[in-house]
C-alpha cells in the first residue's frame, strides 16, 4: 500500500483537496471554541456588510453572525455527508456482493428492486421521505442514504460478477472455505478501488442533496446547515449577497475538495497506471 | 535470391529501461538481417528482449520506460530509426505487417471482419468501396477461410481462435507488406491450429517472396519454420545461424538448454499401466453435461464419459479446446454439475452433494489452474494464500503456516518469500506456488487444467518435473488435462483423447502416442513442433533445468 500513497502525494489535485477539505475540517472542530454561543446566537444589527465592525462576513436578516452559521454548519455538513455514505455503502455492498455472488433469482429479485429505486429521481424522492418522516437530522441522513446507495450495489456487483470466476475464488471454493470468507476476504478487497473512488464521490453528493433539502426548507430546524442559511437568506439575495454566498462558497469549496481526493484515489489504486509509471 | 538486398537490416540496436540504477538494456546491440523469401525466428525465454525488438521495428516502443538508446534499422533500405510518427504511421501496414499473440484482443470485438479490413485500405488507399469489398475476400481466401463471404459478416467471437488469427494475419497482409512479423502468434492455440497457422505463414511467405520475423520461446515451432535463428539471452544475442546449425549443433549451453527443454513426444518407454490399478480412487460414469448457448444453440460439453483414475496413477486428457476435458476436470472437483452421471471417488458419489455432506472428501481433490496470473489472490500474501485453506480445514495456525514453509521449500521456492504478494513473482513461481496451495490440503487426487500451458517451454520443463517430484513423494494421483500430446506423453501413465466431449481413444500413454488407433489421434502426433528435423521419435531424455 506504501505505493499507493507516494501515488496520492504525486498529483496535485489530490493534495489541494486533501488540504482543502482538512481547512473545513478544522473550520468545523473549531466551531465551538471560535463561536461559542453558536449560530443561532444575535450578535449585532442585521443586515451588516462584510467587515463591518469586528464582524468578519457580517451578519444576516436577523443580525447572527454569518461566519459562525457557516463554521457550525461545516459540521453539520460533514456530519451528514460521511454518515449517509457510510450507510449507502453498507447497504450497497452487501446487496451489491450477495447478488453478483449468488446470482440466479435472489440477483434477479435485488437487481429489481435497486431499479425500482433509480428508475424515480432521486431528488424528488428524498423530498417525499423527509417529508413525510418530518425534517430531522436522522430522516435526512435516511433518505439521503435510500437514494445513494442502489448505484454502490450495481458496481458491487458487476465488480462481484467478474470476480466470481476467478481462478483464485474458484481456488478459495475447493479449499473448502465458507461463501462468506470468500466474499469479504478473497474478492471484496479486490474491488475496493472502484468502491472508494465512488464513496468519495457521494460524499459530495449527499452534501449537496442535504443543502438542496435546506433550501426548500425540509432541514433540520435546530441545526444550522449551509443549506440552511441559503435557504433562508435567499430573498434578500439582491440587498444582503453575502448571506448567500458565504455559505455557497463553503459548500463550493467542499464539494470540489472531495471530488479531487476521489479522483487522485482513482489515479492512485489504479495499478495500471502505477505499473507505467514504473516501467514495469 | 541471396543476391537481392536484405528487407531488414538492424545494425547493433539498444533499448533502455528508464529508471533502473544502473541502466539496464532491453536490447543490447542486437544486429541481424532478413533477405526475402527468408524466415528469421527470435527465440528467448519472456523478458529477454525479443518482443522489445519487433515493436522496435515499427516504431512501437512504448513511450513510457523503455528508450532506444543506439543502433540504426533499416526496413527496405530506409531508415526507420529516423523517421517521426507520421513516417512510422505510412511505413506500418505498407511496409511491415504484424500479428499478435492473442487474436481475441487484437481485433475489435464490435466491429465485423468486414468492417476490421475495410479500415486498413481506407486508411492507406484510395480504393472503391466495392474493389476494396472485393479485395478483402480474396485475402480471407489467400489465408484459407472456409467460406470467405460469411466469415466477412462474422464478428470475432463468432470465429474459432485459429479463424481469428487467420483473419489478423489478413489484415497485416491488406497491403502487401515486404515484412511480416509475428509475436508468439501460435502460443494461445491449439497444437493442431499451430500447425495449420505454422503451415499458412510458411504457404504466404513463399507465394509472395517475403520476410518473416518470427518470434516465439519453443524451438519446436523454431525447427518447423525457421531458416536462421537468433537466440536472446537478457537482451543479447547469444547464438545466431541456421536452423540446422543452431539445433544440431549449438554453441551456447543456453541454446542447448533451450532445445533441451522441449517436450518430446514419448512413445517407446515401459512407464504406464494399460489398466488401471483398482480400486479405482476415481470413477467416473456416463457423465454427460449440456450448455444452451445463444438462440437455443445446444453445445454437447460431455455425452456419456467414463473414466477411472487409479491410486498413484496419471491420467492425461488430451483435446482441443472446446473438448470437454476442462468441464470434466471442474466436475471432479465440483466446481461444475453434470447433468446426469456420476462420479465416485473411493466409492462414494459426489455428485449433486454440497461441500458439507461431502466433509472431508471435498479437499482430497484439488486442483492447479492455467493461468498463473489469476490463480492467486493479488490481495493474500503467499503464506496467508497456502496456509488458509488447512486453517480452515481445523489445522492449528502455527502448523499450517509450517506446513506452508515445508511445502514452498518442497516445490523449489525459498522460504523468505513467505511474506510477499504474488505480483513479485514470475509465471513460474507463480505456478509453484499455486501446487504448493493444492498440497497444503493433502489431497489423494491432484487436476492439473493446462497447468503448464501459459509458460515458456524452459519453466514448463522445470514445473512438469516439480509435478512428476511431488506426485512420488506425495502419493499423488493425478488428472493432467493438456492440449499438448508431447507434455502429456512425458508425464502420464495414460492417455485419453477426448473430441467434441467424447472419448477417442484411450490406453498406456506410450502406446497412444507410439500407434494410435484413431485417425484424430493421429492429427494430433502429426501437428506436433519440431517433428520435422529436432529429434527421432525415440529419443527420450528428461527435460533439462534451467534456473
Amino acid at each position: 500500500m506504501k505505493g499507493v500513497f507516494a501515488h496520492y502525494a504525486a498529483t496535485k489535485g489530490g493534495l489541494l483537496g486533501l488540504f482543502m477539505l482538512l481547512v473545513v475540517i478544522v473550520m468545523a472542530a473549531s466551531a465551538p471554541f471560535l463561536f461559542p454561543a453558536g449560530p443561532w446566537e444575535i450578535v449585532g444589527a442585521p443586515f451588516e456588510p462584510p467587515l463591518s465592525e469586528h464582524l468578519l462576513l457580517g451578519t444576516d436578516m436577523l443580525g447572527r453572525n454569518i461566519a459562525a452559521a457557516i463554521f457550525h454548519g461545516a459540521y453539520v455538513s460533514l456530519l451528514i455527508g460521511l454518515v449517509s455514505t457510510l450507510a449507502a455503502m453498507v447497504i450497497g455492498i452487501t446487496l451489491g456482493a450477495v447478488a453478483g455472488y449468488v446470482g440466479g433469482w435472489i440477483d434477479q429479485v435485488l437487481m429489481g428492486l435497486v431499479e425500482f429505486f433509480q428508475t424515480i429521481p432521486s431528488f424528488v424522492l428524498a423530498v417525499v421521505l423527509v417529508a413525510i418522516f418530518n425534517p430531522s437530522l436522522g430522516a435526512i441522513v435516511g433518505a439521503i442514504t435510500v437514494v445513494s446507495w442502489p448505484p454502490v450495489a450495481r458496481l458491487v456487483r458487476a465488480e462481484f460478477l467478474s470476480m466470481r470466476s476467478r481462478e483464485y475464488v474458484q481456488a478459495a471454493w475447493l479449499s473448502g472455505r465458507s461463501d462468506i470468507a470468500i466474499i469479504f476476504k478473497e474478492i471484496l478487497p479486490n474491488t475496493l478501488p472502484p468502491i472508494v473512488v465512488a464513496g468519495s464521490m457521494m460524499v459530495a453528493t449527499a452534501i449537496l442533496l442535504e443543502s438542496a433539502l435546506s433550501f426548500l426548507g425540509l432541514g433540520d430546524p435546530n441545526l444550522m446547515s449551509w443549506g440552511y442559511i441559503i435557504g433562508a437568506s435567499r430573498t434578500v439575495m439582491r440587498q444582503a449577497w453575502w448571506m448567500s454566498f458565504f455559505p455557497g462558497l463553503a459548500i463550493v469549496i467542499t464539494v470540489l475538495a472531495i471530488n479531487l481526493i476521489g479522483e487522485a484515489l482513482n489515479d492512485a489504486l489504479n495499478p495500471q497506471l502505477q505499473a507505467v509509471e514504473e516501467g514495469a | 535470391m541471396t543476391s537481392e538486398a536484405p528487407i531488414v537490416k538492424v545494425e547493433s540496436l539498444s533499448v533502455e529501461v528508464i529508471g533502473t540504477t544502473p541502466p539496464r538494456l532491453a536490447v543490447n546491440s542486437v544486429s541481424f538481417e532478413i533477405n526475402p523469401n527468408e524466415t528469421m525466428c527470435l527465440v528467448g525465454e519472456s523478458g529477454s528482449g525479443k518482443s522489445m525488438i519487433a515493436h522496435a521495428l515499427i516504431g512501437l516502443l512504448p513511450t513510457h520506460g523503455v528508450r532506444h538508446v543506439g543502433g540504426k534499422v533499416f526496413i527496405e533500405g530506409q531508415e526507420i530509426t529516423a523517421l517521426d510518427e507520421q513516417g512510422l504511421r505510412a511505413l506500418r501496414g505498407t511496409s511491415v505487417g504484424m500479428i499478435f499473440q492473442e487474436p481475441m484482443t487484437a481485433l475489435n470485438p464490435l466491429m465485423t471482419v468486414a468492417q476490421q479490413i475495410d479500415e486498413v485500405f481506407r486508411a492507406h488507399t484510395a480504393m472503391s468501396r466495392a474493389e476494396r469489398y472485393a479485395k478483402s475476400v480474396e485475402l480471407l481466401a489467400d489465408v484459407q477461410i472456409p467460406d470467405p463471404a460469411t466469415a466477412m459478416a462474422a464478428y470475432p467471437f463468432q470465429l474459432s481462435g485459429g479463424q481469428r488469427q487467420r483473419v489478423m494475419i489478413a489484415m497485416a497482409l491488406a497491403l502487401s507488406p515486404r515484412l511480416l512479423i509475428a509475436d508468439e502468434p501460435t502460443t494461445a492455440l491449439d497444437v493442431t491450429t499451430q500447425a495449420q497457422i505454422l503451415a499458412l505463414i510458411r504457404q504466404i511467405q513463399i507465394q509472395r517472396a517475403i520476410a518473416v520475423l518470427f518470434i516465439t520461446h519453443d524451438f519446436g515451432v523454431v525447427s518447423d519454420i525457421a531458416d536462421r535463428v537468433l537466440v536472446m539471452w537478457q537482451g543479447r544475442c547469444v547464438e545466431a545461424g541456421t536452423v540446422q546449425d543452431v539445433l544440431e549443433s549449438p554453441s551456447q549451453a543456453y541454446t542447448r538448454k533451450l532445445i533441451q527443454a522441449v517436450p518430446r513426444l514419448v512413445t517407446s518407454a515401459a512407464q504406464g499401466l494399460v489398466e488401471p490399478p483398482v480400486p479405482a480412487l476415481l470413477k467416473v460414469e456416463n457423465l454427460s453435461k449440456r450448455y444452451l448457448g445463444r438462440g437455443g444453440r445446444v453445445t454437447q460439453a460431455l455425452d456419456k464419459v467414463s473414466l477411472e483414475v487409479g491410486p498413484g496413477e496419471t491420467v492425461g486428457l488430451v483435446g482441443e479446446s472446446g473438448s470437454g476435458k476442462s468441464t470434466l476436470g471442474k466436475m471432479a472437483v465440483g466446481l461444475l454439475q453434470p447433468d446426469s452421471g456420476s462420479i465416485l471417488f473411493e466409492g462414494q458419489n459426489i455428485v449433486g452433494r454440497s461441500r458439507k455432506q461431502l466433509g472431508d472428501v471435498r479437499r482430497q481433490i484439488q486442483m492447479v489452474f492455467q493461468d498463473p496470473y489469476a490463480s492467486l489472490n493479488p490481495r493474500h500474501r503467499i503464506d496467508d494464500i497456502i496456509a488458509s485453506g488447512a486453517i480452515y480445514c481445523g489445522l492449528e495456525r502455527e502448523a499450517a503456516y509450517a506446513r506452508a514453509e515445508e511445502l514452498l521449500r518442497v516445490v523449489g521456492m525459498d522460504k523468505n518469500c513467505m511474506r510477499r504478494f504474488p505480483h513479485q513473482f514470475s509465471g513460474g513461481q507463480r505456478q509453484r506456488i499455486s501446487i504448493a496451495r493444492a498440497l497444503a490440503m493433502q489431497p489423494k487426487l491432484l487436476i492439473a487444467d493446462e497447468a503448464v500451458s501459459a509458460l515458456d517451454v524452459s519453466v514448463q520443463a522445470q514445473v512438469l518435473t516439480l509435478l512428476r517430484e511431488i506426485r512420488v513423494e506425495f502419493g499423488l494421483s493425478m488428472i493432467f488435462i493438456t492440449h499438448d500430446l508431447r507434455v502429456a506423453s512425458g508425464l502420464c501413465d495414460r492417455i485419453v483423447v477426448m473430441r467434441a466431449g467424447q472419448i477417442i481413444e484411450s490406453g498406456a500413454a506410450a502406446t497412444v502416442c507410439g500407434s494410435p488407433q484413431e485417425t484424430y489421434t493421429r492429427e494430433l502426433v502429426a501437428a506436433i513442433p519440431g517433428k520435422r528435423r529436432m529429434f527421432s521419435p525415440t529419443l527420450v531424455t528428461e527435460p533439462a533445468i534451467i534456473e
